[in-house]
Order: C-alpha cells, then sequence, then structure tokens
C-alpha cells in the first residue's frame, strides 16, 4: 500500500506544479496592462511605470515565475494586486463557502442517488421507468436554471430559505445549514441524476451475478444480500463517477455561487479573472489543483480499500 | 428496506425544517426599521485609504459609511455643509477659505481640524483617482488656526466645492494617513465603524454606530451591512426576499427586473454624458472628422429618443450636449440642434465631399455594450459611415483612447461639475482630448468662465457649451441615468450628478 500511496502523492505533486506553470506563464500572454487598470484612465506614464516597477512587473517573466513558485513553496501566496490584501486570507475565507457547498452536494447525491439506483435496481418496474426518465430531464437542465427556480420558489416566495449569503458554520450552524441547503440541491441534481443510473446499471448487474443467486439460495436475508454484498460490488464504479462529479461540483459551484450570492472561490475566480488580478487567480487555481488531487487519492485509496486488485495497478 | 428509508426521509425534512427555523429571522428584510439596513455593490471596495478609495462609483456606500466628506451634496447635485460649514474663495479665485465645524473627532480619538484637513487634502492630490485627479490645480493648504484652513490653488478651480463633496473630500484620521493598514482598516469620522468580526473582506461589510458621532440623527440605521453582489439574478432575489434593502443599479437588466418585480426604482442623472465621443477633430486618423458638416452629419444620424428607449431601456435623457440637465452650463434650447434626419445629414456629408461614405476603425466594445455598438453601427451605416471594429481588452480600453488610437468611439465619461468636464474633455492637456484639439473660442470662454462667478460664470458656460454643440466636438446620445433599486419600506432620495447617493439619503418610508 505504502508504494502506491508514495507514487499517487508524486504525481499529485507534479500535478499541481505543472497547472500552476501551465496558468503563470498563459496570464503572461494577454498583453493587458494591470498599472493602468488599477491606477485608474487619468494615471500618467511616469505613474503608471512607478506602480509596474512596484508590481514588480518590469523584470522578466522566468525571474517572476522564480519568486512566484518559492514564495508560494513557502505558503506566500503574495498579495492581490487590486485590494491590496494577502492571497492566502482571501483564499482562506472564500474556501469554507465553496467547500460547504460542494460537500454538501456531494453528500446529498452520495446519499440519494445510491438509494435511487438502489431502489431502481431492486424493484424495477414503474419506478425504474420514472427514475431513468427524471434523470434525463435532471441531466439536461442546466443548474443555474435549477437553482434560480429553487430561490424564487424557497426563498423569494415562501421565505423559508435565505436568497443570498453564506453563514459560517461557527456562527450559527443552523443557518450554515440554510444558507447552503438551495444551492447544494441546484449543484447536487446533475450529479445524482448520473449517478444513480451508473448505480442502477452497475447493481443490476452484480445482481445477476451467480454468487448472489447462490447467496440467496443459501437463505441469507435480503437486506444482508443487497448491503454487504450487491452493494460493496457495485460500489466501486459509482464512487469512480462520484469522485468525477466531485471534480464537476467544484466548477457548477461558481455559477451557482453567482446565483445564491455566495462569496466562494468561483465567485473570486471569476472577479479575479476579471480584473486581471494575476496573483489571486493563481492562488486559486493552485488552491483547486490541491483539492482536486487530494479528492482523487482518497478515491484511489478508498477504491484500494474496496478492490485490492487496484493497488498493483 | 422500505422502513428504513421512510425513517431516513423523515429525519431529513425534521432536519431542514429545524434549519428553515433559524433562517426565518435571518431572511427578514428592515421593512419600516430602523435595526439594521443592508445594502448591495456590484464591486467589492478596493481601498479605503485616501486618495486611493475609488471615485463615486458603485463603491461608495462602503466608503460613506467610515468617513465623513467636508461637504454633502443637495438633491440637486449642489454643495452644502458638513464638516465644512462655510467656503469662499478670494477675488482671483485661487484661495478657498474654509470654516471647519470645531466639535468632530476621529474614531481613534484623533481631532477634525485645519491640519487633518492640510494633512488628507495634501496626501489624497498625490493620487491618480478621481479624488487626486479633482485636486490638480491645490498647491497646498494653509492652517489658519484649529477651524480655518485655505487651500491655495495654482490656478482658479471653481469645481474644487464639488471635488470636496466627491471622493476629493473624505476625511481620515491624521494618525492613520499613509500607513498601508489603512488600505483595509479604516479610521475615520463617519456616522458607522466597520466591524471587522462581522465582515468578510471582499464580501460583506457590516458597519455599527459610531457612538460619539456629531450627526447621528441624519442616519436612522443603527447598524448598515454592504455586501459585494454582482449578480442581477441573485440581487433581484435578494431585494424580493427582503435580504438586501437598496442598491445602487448600474444596467439597465436589472432595472427592468427590478420593475416587473414591483420594487421602488428612483431613476435619476448620475453625471455620465453617453454617446459618440469624436476624438479626431483634427483629422489626424480620419480626414473626414475634421470637417464640422460631416460632425454635424454624424449627429443628424443619432436617432437619441429610439436610443434611450431600446438600448437604455429608458434610463437616460437624450441630449446633444456634454454638460447635464443639472449643470449650469446646460441650455434646454439647444436640445432641437440636432435632431434625427438622415436626409440633412446626408447632405451635409455630400456638401462636405463625403457623399459615399467614409470608413474609420473604433474598439470593439461588443463584449460590454452590445446593444450600445449595434445602435452606433446602424447609425453610422445610415450615412454610410463604414466602422471596423479592432478587438481590445477591457483594461486596454480607456488608455487606449488617451494614447489617441481611434478617431471616435462609443463611450461614457462623467464629470461631476462643468470643470470637471472641462479638466476631463475640452483643454490641451485633458486626458480625454486625445488629439490635442485646440480652439481659441473655446479657451477664451474657459478662461472667462474659470475667472468669474455667478450668472457671468453660467453665462460664460453656455456659451461655451453653444460652441461646443455647432462645432459638433461630440455626438452625445444622453445624459446618462441611474436607478437605485430598493425594497419595501425603504425610501431613497437621489442626488442629481451622482452615482449612488449618500447614506443619510436612505431611509424607512415615511419617515
Amino acid at each position: 500500500m505504502l508504494p502506491f500511496l508514495l507514487r499517487r502523492i508524486g504525481a499529485g505533486i507534479a500535478l499541481v506544479w505543472v497547472a500552476a506553470t501551465l496558468v503563470f506563464f498563459l496570464t503572461t500572454l494577454t498583453g493587458s496592462d494591470p498599472a493602468r487598470r488599477i491606477l485608474g484612465p487619468q494615471a500618467g506614464p511616469a505613474e503608471i511605470a512607478a506602480k509596474t516597477q512596484e508590481l514588480g512587473l518590469d523584470r522578466p517573466v522566468l525571474e517572476r515565475y522564480w519568486d512566484w513558485l518559492t514564495g508560494a513553496l513557502q505558503g506566500d501566496l503574495g498579495e492581490s494586486w487590486f485590494t491590496n490584501q494577502p492571497v492566502g486570507t482571501l483564499v482562506a475565507d472564500a474556501l469554507p463557502v465553496s467547500l460547504s457547498l460542494v460537500l454538501a452536494a456531494t453528500v446529498l447525491t452520495a446519499v440519494v442517488s445510491i438509494v435511487l439506483g438502489v431502489v431502481a435496481a431492486v424493484r424495477g418496474g414503474w419506478l425504474d421507468s420514472l427514475l431513468q426518465g427524471v434523470s434525463i430531464v435532471a441531466f439536461a437542465v442546466p443548474n443555474f436554471l435549477i437553482g434560480m427556480v429553487l430561490a424564487l420558489v424557497f426563498a423569494v416566495e415562501l421565505g423559508i430559505f435565505p436568497a443570498l449569503g453564506y453563514t459560517p458554520f461557527a456562527e450559527d450552524p443552523g443557518m450554515w445549514l440554510a444558507s447552503i441547503t438551495l444551492p447544494a440541491i441546484a449543484l447536487a441534481i446533475g450529479a445524482i441524476a448520473t449517478v444513480a443510473t451508473q448505480t442502477r446499471g452497475s447493481m443490476i448487474d452484480v445482481l445477476q451475478q451467480d454468487y448472489v443467486r447462490t447467496l440467496r439460495s443459501r437463505g441469507l436475508p435480503t437486506r444482508s444480500v443487497l448491503l454487504k454484498h450487491a452493494l460493496r460490488n457495485a460500489a466501486p464504479a459509482s464512487l469512480t463517477v462520484l469522485s468525477l462529479q466531485f471534480i464537476a461540483l467544484i466548477s457548477g459551484a461558481v455559477v451557482i455561487e453567482k446565483v445564491f450570492g455566495l462569496n466562494g472561490l468561483g465567485e473570486r475566480a471569476t472577479a479575479a479573472a476579471g480584473q486581471g488580478d494575476v496573483p489571486l487567480v493563481l492562488g486559486i487555481v493552485v488552491l483547486a489543483v490541491v483539492v482536486v488531487v487530494a479528492v482523487n487519492l482518497l478515491l484511489d485509496l478508498a477504491l484500494g480499500w474496496l478492490n485490492p486488485k487496484v493497488r498493483l495497478a | 428496506m422500505r422502513r428504513s428509508l421512510v425513517a431516513a426521509t423523515a429525519a431529513s425534512v425534521l432536519l431542514l425544517t429545524a434549519a428553515c427555523g433559524g433562517s426565518s429571522d435571518g431572511a427578514s428584510g428592515s421593512g419600516g426599521s430602523t435595526d439594521s439596513l443592508t445594502l448591495a455593490a456590484i464591486t467589492p471596495p478596493t481601498s479605503f485609504a485616501v486618495g486611493e478609495m475609488a471615485g463615486s462609483g458603485p463603491e461608495d456606500h462602503y466608503y460613506q459609511a467610515v468617513y465623513d466628506k467636508l461637504l454633502n451634496l443637495d438633491a440637486d447635485g449642489q454643495p452644502v455643509p458638513n464638516l465644512v460649514t462655510e467656503w469662499s474663495y478670494d477675488e482671483t479665485g485661487t484661495r478657498l477659505s474654509l470654516t471647519l465645524r470645531d466639535d468632530v473627532t476621529f474614531t481613534d480619538g484623533a481631532t477634525f481640524d485645519a491640519e487633518a484637513v492640510k494633512a488628507n487634502l495634501e496626501l489624497a492630490k498625490t493620487k491618480t483617482g478621481e479624488a487626486g485627479s479633482a485636486l490638480r490645480a491645490v498647491e497646498s493648504v494653509e492652517v489658519v488656526d484649529a477651524t480655518h484652513a485655505d487651500v491655495v490653488l495654482s490656478r482658479p478651480d471653481p469645481s474644487l466645492p464639488q471635488a470636496l463633496a466627491r471622493s476629493s473630500g473624505y476625511m481620515a484620521s491624521p494618525d492613520a494617513l499613509g500607513s498601508a493598514d489603512l488600505e483595509t482598516n479604516p479610521v475615520g469620522s463617519g456616522p458607522y465603524v466597520l466591524d471587522q468580526d462581522a465582515s468578510t473582506p471582499g464580501s460583506t461589510y457590516a458597519f455599527t454606530r459610531n457612538e460619539d458621532y456629531w450627526n447621528a440623527e441624519a442616519f436612522p440605521y443603527d447598524s448598515v451591512e454592504v455586501r459585494f453582489l454582482d449578480d442581477t439574478t441573485a440581487t433581484l432575489n435578494g431585494l424580493r426576499s427582503g435580504e438586501i434593502d437598496g442598491i445602487a443599479a448600474t444596467t439597465s437588466d436589472l432595472v427592468a427586473g427590478a420593475e416587473q418585480a414591483d420594487l421602488t426604482v428612483t431613476t435619476y442623472t448620475n453625471g455620465g454624458i453617453e454617446g459618440l465621443y469624436l476624438w479626431d477633430r483634427a483629422g489626424a486618423l480620419v480626414p473626414a472628422l475634421a470637417d464640422v458638416r460631416v460632425r454635424q452629419a454624424i449627429n443628424h444620424a443619432m436617432d437619441r429618443e429610439t436610443i434611450v428607449d431600446v438600448v437604455k431601456g429608458g434610463l437616460g435623457q437624450p441630449t446633444v450636449q456634454m454638460f447635464g440637465p443639472s449643470s449650469p452650463a446646460y441650455d434646454e434650447s439647444l436640445e432641437g440642434t440636432y435632431d434625427f434626419d438622415v436626409e440633412k445629414a446626408e447632405e451635409l456629408m455630400a456638401e462636405a465631399g463625403y457623399a459615399d461614405g467614409f470608413t474609420m476603425s473604433m474598439p470593439d466594445a461588443s463584449p460590454v455594450f452590445p446593444d450600445e455598438q449595434a445602435a452606433l453601427t446602424e447609425a453610422l451605416a445610415s450615412i454610410d459611415i463604414t466602422v471596423t471594429y479592432e478587438p481590445i481588452t477591457g483594461d486596454q480600453f480607456v488608455g487606449s483612447i488617451i494614447g489617441g488610437q481611434w478617431p471616435a468611439n462609443y463611450f461614457n465619461l462623467t464629470a461631476g461639475s462643468p470643470f470637471e468636464m472641462i479638466g476631463l474633455a475640452l483643454t490641451q492637456q485633458s486626458p480625454f482630448n486625445p488629439f490635442k484639439t485646440s480652439d481659441p473660442t473655446v479657451d477664451e470662454l474657459i478662461g472667462r468662465a474659470g475667472s468669474s462667478t455667478g450668472d457671468e460664470q453660467a453665462a460664460a458656460l453656455q456659451e461655451l457649451n453653444a460652441y461646443l454643440v455647432e462645432q459638433a466636438w461630440f455626438a452625445p446620445w444622453d445624459a446618462a441615468e441611474a436607478g437605485y433599486v430598493t425594497a419595501e419600506g425603504i425610501e431613497v432620495e437621489p442626488v442629481q450628478g451622482l452615482s449612488v447617493p449618500p447614506l443619510a439619503n436612505l431611509a424607512p418610508s415615511g419617515s
């Protein structure tokens, strides 16, 4: 298990480095003029030159890259060009918002889709057809549209949930849950459709295996056959799809955060990219890649635990 | 199996209901009460440091809460007392004497006095934003005594009181000036103080009452929260659910959505003049533009009423003038100068020798202003002027105009006073006179307006305005309007020519 783990961690670190490097050099190709943008239209050439020097943009690209990389390795991601706040703080403020949203959506996806998938596979009939029909619709409707409808109905009309904003868990757990419920549902619906369909398919496959018939013929209770044996063998496929969905949820959160006025990483990323705030964009990219790599690593470990054959791959 | 499913479902429903129980408190709006006011702004504040605060734009609510300005503006946009109680120019117009309040302290305990004014203004004028640019004529500030200061100018600048009622007039504690901490941690003498613990930088800013404030009764709300929201749907949802009490709407989308949702929209001119700016009056890039008949033809080709109705969603007052309706330079009688008349425009083009039109290049503004650009293209095409649009990034847009890259383009220039507009666009040194157009009549009238006062000054400004319209230096469409959207139970009194109303102008309905 240890060599497997080390290999995966090594690959993850390399991926973070490659992604950050790519983004760094891409941002130098935009040809935009951050000093002009920060100082405004009425700044003179001398002021622009001074600001350019202050930002270090008059230095060679490779030198800037090296400074940024060595800083980042020591945990210093620099300062936002526009708000002068440390990138680390800005990202750390936004991370809990996005993470709450994405984790809640993932848990919701996992629970609901496995229940729906198993029920559809076991019971079949009209319930199965219904699930498949609803899945197609849920998959096709964009999540921001679902979010807008949810906000309109449950926040604006009924006033059950807040329409916007995020309450930190530490401040008020009840409000925290309320503030992420609608966004998490909006975000999760597409993923639930995908993972439920996958779970249903692999459950049906597993339930047709000979060993299931053998277990049943030996008189094991249905619950044990389903949950202990069939689901465990159907799980790896669902887990892989779930982890891919998790990554899709991170990008889907960008739009959902906007609809619900949650100032998470997605909101920050779009604002920073629009302004050309390179240090902040880089900070967010690094963090997002780290999260994706970490999730993949956890998935590999989970799959390894579920299926020892994977550890050799 | 089925039973456990039912149990799980019931548990989740309970959990959600519990959560909702908590949410109903938070979702309740201020509606009529004076406990709290929650406003939204489409940008987060860039910096709270003097001279670095973004101009009188959407960010203003953040700054209004923590800082006092030397002067305020009344509903017509005219300066009225605030920290400064009286002000007057000497006869040369180069010395502005200020009398200050003597009962104001900053939240760090420092006293507001003439020294504080000197420190703030002299720092702000070194900066490049709106605050600094409006103080270009300031040479120094002389302290007469604790409550009297003289602003010494290098040339007459009648727009200075206007500037002191805008971003140039924000006063921070002299002890905090120059420290980097001020960028994120404001120390002012304003009606509220920033509650750092309850705020999330870049997202929500919570303000609580400044207990020692000298003018507390002008601010009815006990606490104010300003949150950054840049999504129209989220903003409308927040306004409808009562989580947001007000926002200065900068897009016609938001205004249209608010009207559909039966929210209150209060419209007012925000000081911007929008339209086609004809920079190349000397014909350096496009010789045709040097001919006044061509510029007049372009003015006749603009269907201003339709553009305002269709493109701006009714938000704007059609005009041919570069000075807004609340400006002393404005002259109602000039509005008939360029009626929409394509035939007349074609005649003028033919007289100028351009019956077949010509081609010019402009920056592509369609990513941000698609409808405006479409209207412009159509108007120019009607007199056979073909425009080739060249791609440009948002941050290069303004720089390229100042650098003289375009003969003309769609633009919106905002000025708080006629003298600010003159400084921005009409002199040889003006950033928005990229081809350094000079005209002895314009220079003479600017000089006359700058050195006179009262009626004489207004007459000179109107003469200048009439001359610019006749010479068709620009092809404006409209004096831009903004709409302030308020939720139920909130009232706002806008200030003409100011893009975001002051905090003191927001109050519970009927109060």
